[in-house]
């Protein structure tokens, strides 16, 4: 598995230059088959997937072990993994007091679809940069800037996250930093306008900086053709077919189904 | 508008959606009360009704009369099988809402093991005649004109749970 | 490619911007965490810095915008314990909830009006996750607990957030950062 950050990869892994351990990682899993797929497919998938939840129980578990074969081909399984051990003591709580309360069917059913709400969009972001998805949001016929806008923010949250932590320590030093209780917080209201006013400043800055930047790229020319598009292959229509064929089954299967 | 009447407003909806949330979670709390506290008992000798894995319903031999009669020749044995349609018996007890044509009947007789699964289509649709017959020991019998209930070996005797499914 | 027709209700540089502002949440809310425990405590920078966006980018629907596209980044990231969906439905109620509340209270440097707003946008996340809880059959027992106070807590720091947005615009518009900004526009 790649931890990849934006935009390039930074000397040290998972350090800011400054030594600190960076919260925005994609974690994007390279070795999976999925990110050869276009990323509208797997948008298509984690989205028919997610209706899966309205299907009753027999047909959700069904549904789920198509699901877990989905996911364990598309090497995926600690990722989704990840995200339900995340909602471990909801997911938990959920099924005892369910069990409780009405009963083991509702219970078991209750939690397989929080569950799987949970881990289901894992296919998506586990598999796609950033860039892909802006090519995604352009093929949805989103407009180009929004798409642009989107993925420079991606592509930016680690130099802000940098920029926070010097306000943050640049702050402190000075002595401001949120208070413990709701009263000291209301009281010191005034001193967090210290962390805010810089932070929006550098922020106008850079996305002024980005939009003549991008401009003097050609950017917003009436001619503007894109360097990359997206197509869909065999695989994409083979996914799509099959997971498409599968859930239309399961919703219309009839009496030949549990 | 004012500021005022401006701010009074915002705060208004504030309040109301907060009253809101937790009118409708009063509300759930009383409807899980109510449903928990309203599962129905059981008399000897009565045929409990589950709908979605909850008894709702139990179906007593004094309702019997107030259900028509009906009955037919059984080809098989050219007998005349004779009692009330499972139709008649699950329209007593059961909302609309959960009788759609896909919803899924199981007639248990736990006893003998046996079961049968219908759908309300099957069982609305008068002309399979799927009924129960009184038999001699004074428990019901699922029979019907449907090929999967034809024979004796098919029918459901001693039937004394029956669950219904809405999918 | 034709471009739809509301392609051009924001210009480039407001369309960054907002995108930047939506990074600048996703980041606020890692990184500025203050060290109460108390439900919505996060709101506080979240709000702030969405009421500034609505002022630096007066238009009808910015709020809506840095809801979405903060969605989606969260969304990316995994944010959120309950999956990509349940985190952009609530990121995105913030900015539709500010959005609304902007329609009857549109002075964001009012520091009562902005309390409000903040109050109100951050209330939308919470009905987004206490609908996802009745329409996923969450047991009364475990959503009452503590709903009173759940709720009280996303409108008390929705409410503090709306004021810490007020009074950065103040301290924005002391510091002449609105006529550095008519220049670029």
């Amino acid at each position: 598995m790649l931890k990849l950050r934006w935009p390039a990869r930074p000397p040290s892994a998972g350090k800011s230059h400054r030594g600190e351990t960076r919260w925005f990682t994609q974690r994007l899993v390279e070795t999976s088959p999925l990110r050869a797929a276009d990323p509208r497919t797997k948008l298509a998938l984690a989205l028919g997937a997610s209706l899966a939840v309205m299907l009753p129980l027999p047909r959700l578990g069904l549904f789920l072990a198509g699901y877990v074969l989905l996911v364990a081909w598309a090497r995926l399984l600690p990722e989704v993994g990840r995200h339900l051990w995340r909602a471990r003591w909801v997911l938990g709580l959920l099924f005892v007091v369910d069990f409780w309360l009405v009963g083991p069917e509702l219970a078991l059913t209750i939690s397989l679809r929080v569950a799987l709400l949970t881990g289901v969009f894992a296919l998506f972001f586990s598999t796609t940069t950033p860039r892909e998805l802006g090519l995604a949001l352009e093929a949805l016929r989103l407009p180009y800037r929004y798409a642009f806008s989107l993925t420079l923010a991606l592509a930016s949250l680690s130099l802000l996250e940098e920029e926070w932590q010097a306000i943050r320590e640049a702050q402190a030093a000075r002595g401001v930093q949120p208070g413990r209780g709701l009263r000291e917080l209301w009281r010191q209201a005034g001193d967090l306008v210290a962390f805010t006013v810089p932070a929006i400043v550098l922020t106008t800055r850079r996305a002024w900086n980005a939009t003549e930047a991008a401009y003097a790229r050609g950017f917003d020319s009436p001619h503007r053709r894109p360097y990359q598009s997206l197509r869909l292959s065999r695989l994409d229509y083979a996914l799509l077919g099959v997971c498409g064929a599968g859930l239309a089954v399961l919703f219309w299967g009839g009496r030949f189904l549990p | 508008m004012s500021q005022t009447k401006r701010l009074l407003i915002g705060i208004v909806i504030l309040g109301g959606l907060a009253g809101l949330v937790l009118s409708v979670e009063m509300w759930r709390g009383a409807a899980l009360a109510q449903s928990a506290g309203a599962e129905a008992t059981l008399t000897p000798g009565a045929v409990p009704i589950y709908l979605q894995g909850q008894r709702v319903a139990a179906f007593e031999p004094a309702d019997l009369e107030r259900l028509p009669l009906a009955n037919f020749v059984e080809p098989v044995e050219n007998k005349t099988q004779e009692g009330w349609l499972l139709y008649d018996v699950l329209r007593l007890y059961l909302p609309e809402e959960a009788l759609l044509a896909d919803t899924q009947v199981r007639v248990i007789s736990t006893s003998r093991g046996k079961s049968a699964e219908l759908t309300w289509g099957e069982i609305a649709d008068l002309k399979n005649m799927v009924m129960f017959d009184l038999s001699g020991r004074g428990t019901l019998k699922l029979v019907s004109l449907l090929d999967r209930l034809a024979t004796r070996d098919q029918w459901v005797q001693d039937t004394d749970r029956i669950e219904v499914n809405v999918p | 490619m034709t471009r739809p027709a509301w392609s051009g209700y924001f210009s480039t540089f407001q369309l960054i911007l907002l995108a930047l502002f939506s990074a600048l949440i996703v980041v606020a809310k890692i990184v500025l965490r203050t060290p109460l425990q108390l439900p919505g405590h996060t709101g506080i920078f979240w709000m702030a810095i969405m009421l500034v966006a609505t002022r630096v980018v007066p238009r009808r629907g910015a709020a809506s915008v840095v809801g979405v596209t903060s969605g989606i980044m969260a969304a990316f990231l995994g944010a959120g314990d309950f999956g990509a969906l349940n985190t952009f439905l609530s990121y995105t109620a913030v900015g539709v909830g500010v959005d609304l509340a902007m329609l009857l209270l549109p002075n964001m440097e009012n520091l009562p009006q902005a309390a409000l707003v903040g109050a109100l946008g951050h209330t939308g996340k919470f009905l987004v996750k206490w609908v996802i809880g009745v329409v996923a059959q969450a047991p009364v027992g475990f959503l009452a607990l503590g709903l009173a106070r759940s709720i009280a807590g996303y409108i008390v720091f929705g409410a503090l957030g709306g004021v810490l947005g007020a009074l950065t615009l103040l301290a924005l518009r002391r510091a002449g950062y609105f006529a550095y900004l008519a220049e670029k526009k």
